[in-house]
């Protein structure tokens, strides 16, 4: 009798669990006058890529672009072209060096493109990009990633994705290989209930940052910073001629800080010797991105400039 | 991944219940009024570092009706996923009150609540401002089988209700885990 009543209980309990999980397909409520969510609004790369990307603004470099230092700029996660333009911006007061701007796979265009994407997606346009370039003849280019940028950037490097020859400088601002919310790493089991998560964002980011997150996305998510962190378990040597420096806040609520622990753990130069890394004293999550931000501190704006002030002379 | 862990423990528990139901109650009880165990503790958190260790359990009929017992556990990622890795080396330490279902039987529903600490190294002063320790809370759910001859295994599966972000708690603490244990019953007194 008593099993007999367990069994209903359970059986009603699970039949409540799934009734209140919501559809996958379910759509979010996706406002399409705000939000990088919808349909209308899109990262502008995407119309217009010969202003952010330098193989599509330059299809014949002279000799002098050519020995220009490049310095390929890649966003994080739900993110846009928009965390890296106040640097491209900052960068065209700068005569001796070119930026290139990257839109990740999946991103800047609307809910359902991002839910279909993987991590390779989201990865391949910065191969495309960088091979464009050393196909072009350029003979320095450089990184500067954010977020969940680094580890894809890392990831290209790790698994020999491109060639490493003309590949000067990586640097990293706020990395992710170990999430501030640890309940990320229940989404392989719950994310089926989740459907997906909101992101209160500024208002100024509107726009600029999707505002939904499928669960697919965050398994994915989930899934390539596990990997990352397996690799960087075994350890990870940079190719030769190859500097990396880390820029981390110390107090960065979205990428946990120990995060580059993991990376100065796991990263080798090319000679054996450890990679850089600076923490940065700060509680912004990528402390170089200041617009759309409710507020800006003149010690925010004296670290990011102070910030691109180093990454442009350590080219 | 998950998956796989419920599995294996349905599996087991379906293959020891199956077991413990045939049995009688004189092989299954123990008529010790205090018992000692020592043992290996094998932790693996959800998403994150294998950490291994010690694990210990006292029980006393006279005062927790042998339903009950207290126990620490001594676990460290070096003794895990560290050893011979680039991982971040940590330890966690716990003292634990667990209470055991079905207590005539040689299978037995456990509930356990841990509370400890935690202390991590990172190795470098550059890390010196980022929380490098933490306390512990966990409660735990699962099961234990008693063999015949002196030896205990426990699975269960946990839930660290302090997980760290990095910022104001030790980042190396993941909020699941799943826990395997062999207690080798050093010592029965009948006091």
């Amino acid at each position: 009798m008593a099993k007999k009543k367990l069994s209903s209980v359970l059986i009603i309990t699970t039949l409540l669990l799934l009734s209140s999980c919501k559809k996958d397909s379910e759509l979010p409520p996706i406002d399409e006058s705000v939000d990088l969510d919808g349909y209308i609004i899109n990262d502008s790369s995407l119309i217009n890529p010969a202003s952010f990307l330098l193989s599509a603004a330059i299809k014949n470099p002279t000799a002098l672009d050519l020995d220009k230092p490049v310095i390929i700029t890649v966003h994080g996660f739900t993110a846009s072209n928009y965390e890296w333009t106040e640097f491209r911006d900052w960068a065209k007061s700068k005569t001796d060096f070119y930026t290139s701007m990257v839109l990740l796979g999946g991103h800047g265009r609307n809910y359902s493109e991002f839910k279909a994407s993987t991590w390779q997606n989201w990865q391949a346009p910065i191969i495309d990009e960088y091979n464009a370039l050393r196909q072009l003849g350029y003979k320095k280019i450089n990184f500067i990633a954010s977020s969940t940028g680094c580890p894809l950037v890392l990831e290209m490097l790790s698994s020999d994705k491109i060639s490493t020859d003309v590949l000067k400088h990586i640097f990293f601002i706020d990395p992710i290989v170990l999430p501030s919310n640890k309940l990320l790493s229940l989404i392989p089991a719950i994310g089926s209930l989740v459907g997906y998560s909101e992101t209160t964002l500024e208002p100024g980011e509107n726009g600029y940052w999707y505002k939904y997150r499928p669960q697919h996305a965050l398994k994915e998510l989930e899934k390539f910073i596990r990997q990352e962190r397996k690799k960087l378990e075994k350890g990870i040597v940079l190719p030769a001629g190859v500097t990396l420096k880390v820029f981390k806040s110390e107090r960065d609520g979205s990428a946990d800080p120990t995060s580059a622990v993991l990376l100065s753990k796991g990263i080798k130069l090319n000679d054996g010797t450890k990679i850089e890394i600076e923490m940065i004293n700060s509680d912004l999550h990528v402390f170089t991105r200041l617009h759309g931000r409710k507020t800006i501190t003149a010690e925010n704006k004296a670290l990011q400039l102070i910030t691109f002030e180093e990454v442009y002379k350590s080219l | 991944m998950y998956k796989k862990y419920f599995i294996l423990l349905s599996v087991i528990l379906f293959v020891l219940s199956n077991k413990s139901i045939a049995e009688t109650e004189k092989d299954s009880v123990s008529k010790s009024k205090q018992s000692f165990a020592l043992g290996l503790r094998f932790q693996k958190a959800g998403g994150f570092y294998w950490s291994n260790g010690i694990t210990a359990e006292y029980f006393n009929k006279k005062i927790w009706k042998n339903k009950m017992s207290i126990g620490f556990n001594f676990v460290s990622s070096k003794m895990g996923t560290a050893l011979g890795s680039n991982a971040i080396s940590f330890f966690e330490a716990d003292l634990s009150a667990t209470k055991y279902f079905r207590n005539s039987k040689n299978l037995k529903p456990l509930l356990r609540l841990n509370a400890g600490y935690a202390r991590a190294n990172f190795g470098s002063d550059v890390f010196k401002n980022i929380p490098n320790q933490s306390m512990l809370l966990s409660l735990e759910t699962g099961a234990s089988y008693e063999f015949k001859f002196p030896l205990k295994i426990a699975l269960s599966g946990g839930y660290n209700f302090i997980s760290g972000n990095g910022i104001s708690g030790l980042g190396t603490i993941f909020p699941v885990y799943a826990q395997f244990s062999m207690l080798l019953k050093l010592s029965d007194f009948k006091k």
